[in-house]
């Protein structure tokens, strides 16, 4: 009899623990949501072009019935703006969707930005398993970014009528002299793909500066304009291109460009992992606070994640989001080197001067 | 007889007469001071960040590293050098060809003059990136689609053209350069009183003579004008050299401008510092250009009757009219042609993929959300920029060339001063001093901020142009008005204004145009509301939609031409002689 009370009570006991626990984050929700309709608009800067504009607001106007003011730009544009609107009292901004550099590099050092965890409510952004890795990867000191979309990066492509990929199985393959003054790169002295290619080198063990010194006696030439280096890939100005921007060169293919990228799992290096402007942040003292929390769990949520990942050519870092648009070998290898941690950031400058040094730029 | 009577004459004292300011004078202090604050700030703001070491968001700190960086790096001095050969070298070409066809055209009998000039006008409406490409498409030495055909010719060996090039960045330049010198100088051109030129010739002067000794130094304020503002464009120039300078070596100033500002965190010290030398050129350039014109009088328009009679060209007329023709064509019609084309490729340039050709573009750009915001952003603050730079331009230039306005000389030097700040700057200098002065945060986010940011732009351009024909017009004109009764408002609306008006239209047109294909300006200080075509444009550009950014750029050109056309409609019955249209 004892015994039979105490099951009863452990089970009633748990049944109300459960209904507690639901209930608990289903209020919070009903009540943020509640007040961010009231609010009306979330405001939201992200990246320039249409894909990202199309993906960060449309879809989340038609789900909640609130108006996203979204404002595209680079991140170069868009720091001394937020920057100096802040230091004048100015807070105009809800959430920030870029990349990690802007973000690491002068917002977070800047207080910008305020902890993502007290902001997330949906079970299924704070359920670690649906993450790559075990969790949302977050950085900054006070957890104030989160890293959403993660990839494998292409870093070489070729004119499919000019070069056989598989004679290039290493990036010291790059060193042979059939492919002396056949290459051309993004300059990596400014920030873009092509710089975070040769933080890649600069990084890997098995590559370093040396390497990067060694190929920049290939007669490298140098790019700055993404469309011009993929359309003259294609025509084959080179056969060979290094470090640009790969969802340029994977809507390209699709419009039927004679063009490919070399699959990083043939490349005994591998190559980077980077989120490019997949990284999303709350900033304080929002003008719509509850807007903002609203918007910030939608973003993670697989549908948001589903949009933004197709749209964008990424791969989102959740679990449950089809990787089916984009090359498979875009998953993250465990293990590959980040090119958009801290780590990197902190030896950007070094990279820039080696390549200036080698290039005599 | 009547006897003398002694009246008292109340004289004034002279401490007196200085406090009492006539309402002319006051007015002008107030547009004195309201031009030097809109100018003066933004370029102190900036010169004093040149010395603001620290990131953004940070401390201030302050010192000279900026400098140091910024001059201690070896490839200024080459890319200096780059900067200044390639603005004298395109601007020396322009300067003579665009004399000789504003003289053709608003001189001469050429035949379908008009057609030509509005020509010309098209060809610097069309936006610099799509152009550009344009011409790598037909240019490029591998696969240029010029050099191909003339490749099938059996004396053709290797291509005839290489696009990446000093001088392919050279002839990319002129195709615009050519346009903006046609639509300065043509009106001048025209208030040139046909009996000076008669008489020349009828002292012994062939017609070019007459040209070179008659016409062109009447025309030199003018003439200075549109070389001073080819000159600093030419420096502050850049997106066509990254295309096609980069790739063979060739780094100009402004890319290291722009390099600088494009680092994460931006580099503003060593930017600024850089930017400094645009000051110095323009200090150079307009002492130089006050030097010349400041002691010479160029009154063509006076009180003692003006002939519009235009110079025969005789057996040459035919052969000419062919020779402008084929130029005219060559830098407009080729680069609409390519820029049309490219909105119904699939891929742009690619002619030997699977279905190259597609109306996907026009249908994907017509279905944007956002597409009529823009068009109406665009309008909005195109005809706002216009409008109030015409006006006040206009005021400006009266005050500096009729007034006695004590400060008319600072005056004219702070319109020139907008340029000392390269563009890729001015709107970080205008953000600062939005925020930093507070003078004019009401006006943040609104689209008549875009207006004053714009109408700052373009300032230089509006008051010295203006300013070059208003020195055309003789006072006797004015004297004759104001004899007769009218008050200042009815000389200036119905003696001044006929005159001006093709020259306020090319203010007007110049200053729609720099608002339609503004970016750095917009994205720094518009909102998400105020956003325009030339940021959509961007925006299917940065998303690798080249083809869909094109049809935005095309859209935009034709807005631009389709009011440049009414505003030749409307203006070209007015000015003298019917200004030649």
């Amino acid at each position: 009899m004892q015994k039979l009370l105490l099951f009863v009570f452990a089970s009633l006991l748990v049944l109300w623990t459960a209904s507690v626990g639901e209930t608990a984050w289903e209020q919070e929700w009903e009540k943020v949501l509640a007040a961010a309709k009231k609010e009306g608009v979330v405001a939201v800067s992200g990246p320039a072009g249409v894909p990202s504009r199309d993906s960060l607001t449309k879809p989340f106007t038609d789900k909640y019935g609130i108006k996203v003011d979204f404002f595209g730009a680079s991140g170069r544009e868009l720091s001394p703006r937020i920057m100096t609107e802040l230091r004048a009292g100015q807070f105009n901004w809800d959430v920030f969707v870029h990349g990690t550099t802007t973000a690491l590099t002068v917002m977070i050092p800047a207080g910008a930005f305020a902890p993502l965890k007290p902001a997330l409510i949906l079970p299924e952004v704070t359920d670690p398993n649906k993450w790559r890795g075990g969790g949302l990867e977050v950085m900054g000191p006070n957890g104030e970014l989160a890293v959403m979309t993660p990839f494998q990066r292409g870093t070489v492509f070729y004119n499919t009528k000019l070069v056989d990929p598989k004679q290039i199985t290493s990036y010291k393959d790059l060193l042979k002299p059939e492919w002396k003054g056949k290459m051309a790169i993004d300059d990596p002295t400014k920030p873009g793909p092509g710089q975070a290619t040769f933080t890649f080198f600069y990084l890997h063990p098995q590559l370093g500066p040396d390497f990067i010194r060694a190929l920049a006696k290939q007669d490298l030439v140098l790019h700055r304009d993404y469309t011009t280096q993929s359309d003259d890939l294609g025509h084959g100005r080179f056969p060979l291109l290094i470090g640009t921007a790969d969802f340029i060169v994977e809507r390209k293919i699709k419009q039927g460009l004679p063009i490919n990228i070399v699959d990083p799992r043939q490349l005994k290096e591998g190559s980077d992992v980077s989120p490019a402007n997949g990284a999303t942040a709350l900033y304080k003292n929002t003008p719509h606070p509850n807007a903002a929390r609203v918007y910030l769990n939608w973003l993670l949520s697989p549908e948001a994640q589903t949009i933004f990942s197709r749209n964008m050519g990424y791969v989102s870092a959740r679990v449950d989001v089809p990787t089916d648009h984009t090359f498979p070998w875009r998953v993250p290898q465990p293990g590959a080197i980040k090119t958009y941690d801290e780590k990197a950031m902190n030896n950007k400058k070094a990279v820039v001067s080696l390549v200036q040094q080698v290039l005599r730029r | 007889m009547s006897e003398p009577t002694s009246e008292t004459v109340t004289v004034e004292s002279p401490r007196l007469r200085f406090f009492k300011l006539e309402p002319a004078t006051i007015l002008m202090a107030l547009l004195f001071g309201v031009v030097a604050f809109l100018v003066l700030t933004p370029l102190i703001l900036l010169l004093f960040n040149s010395f603001q070491l620290g990131r953004p968001g940070q401390v201030p700190t302050y010192g000279l590293d900026g400098w140091r960086q910024a001059f201690d790096d070896p490839s200024i001095v080459a890319a200096l050098w780059n900067t200044i050969s390639l603005a004298i070298t395109r601007q020396s070409i322009a300067l003579v060809i665009g004399v000789m066809l504003a003289w053709l055209i608003a001189r001469t009998d050429l035949p379908w003059k008009s057609g030509l000039e509005f020509t010309f006008w098209i060809s610097f409406f069309l936006p610099s990136l799509p152009v550009a490409l344009g011409w790598i498409l037909l240019l490029d030495d591998k696969f240029g689609l010029l050099n191909q055909w003339l490749q099938k010719l059996p004396f053709i060996d290797g291509a005839v053209f290489n696009v990446y090039s000093y001088w392919g960045i050279v002839w990319v330049h002129m195709t615009t350069s050519l346009g903006v010198k046609v639509l300065l100088l043509a009106p001048a051109f025209r208030n040139l009183d046909a009996t000076l030129e008669e008489s020349s010739r009828s002292c012994g002067a062939s017609t070019l003579g007459t040209l070179f000794r008659v016409v062109v130094p009447l025309m030199m304020p003018a003439i200075l004008v549109s070389t001073v503002l080819g000159l600093i464009r030419s420096m502050e120039a850049f997106e066509i050299e990254l295309l096609l300078g980069v790739p063979i070596g060739l780094f100009v100033y402004s890319t290291k401008i722009r390099d600088l500002v494009a680092y994460e965190p931006p580099e503003y010290a060593p930017a600024t510092a850089l930017g400094t030398m645009f000051l110095l050129v323009l200090l150079l350039l307009v002492f130089l250009q006050r030097w010349y014109v400041g002691k010479r009088m160029f009154r063509t328009v006076t009180g003692r009757g003006f002939s519009t009679r235009p110079v025969s060209l005789g057996k040459w007329r035919w052969p000419v009219f062919i020779l402008v023709l084929v130029l005219a064509i060559t830098v407009t019609l080729t680069p609409v042609i390519v820029l049309a084309m490219g909105t119904f490729m699939r891929a742009f340039g690619y002619f030997n993929i699977p279905d190259p050709w597609t109306v996907e573009n026009w249908h994907r750009v017509l279905q944007d959300p956002f597409l009529l915001q823009s068009v109406k952003n665009t309008v909005v603050v195109g005809i706002g920029t216009a409008a109030t730079g015409v006006v006040v331009y206009g005021l400006i230039a009266y005050v500096v060339v009729k007034s006695r306005f004590a400060g008319r000389a600072v005056l004219d030097f702070l319109s020139w001063l907008p340029w000392a700040i390269p563009g890729i700057l001015m709107g970080l200098a205008l953000l600062w001093t939005v925020f930093q002065t507070r003078v004019l945060l009401f006006l943040y986010g609104s689209v008549y901020l875009l207006v004053l940011a714009l109408f700052i732009k373009s300032m230089p351009f509006g008051v010295q142009i203006t300013k070059s024909v208003l020195l055309q017009i003789g006072p006797e004109l004015e004297e004759a008005a104001r004899i007769s009764g009218g008050s200042w408002l009815q000389c200036y609306r119905r003696v001044v204004l006929p005159i001006m008006t093709p020259t306020f239209i090319v203010v007007g047109l110049v200053g729609f145009m720099s608002a339609a294909r503004d970016i750095s300006t917009i994205v720094l200080l518009g909102s998400a509301q105020s956003r325009t075509m030339a940021l959509l444009a961007l925006d299917y550009a940065f998303g690798g939609q080249f083809e869909r950014g094109s049809v935005v750029a095309f859209m935009t050109s034709i807005i631009v031409i389709i009011t440049a056309l009414l505003a030749r409609i409307f203006g070209g019955k007015v000015g003298i002689g019917g200004g030649g249209h």
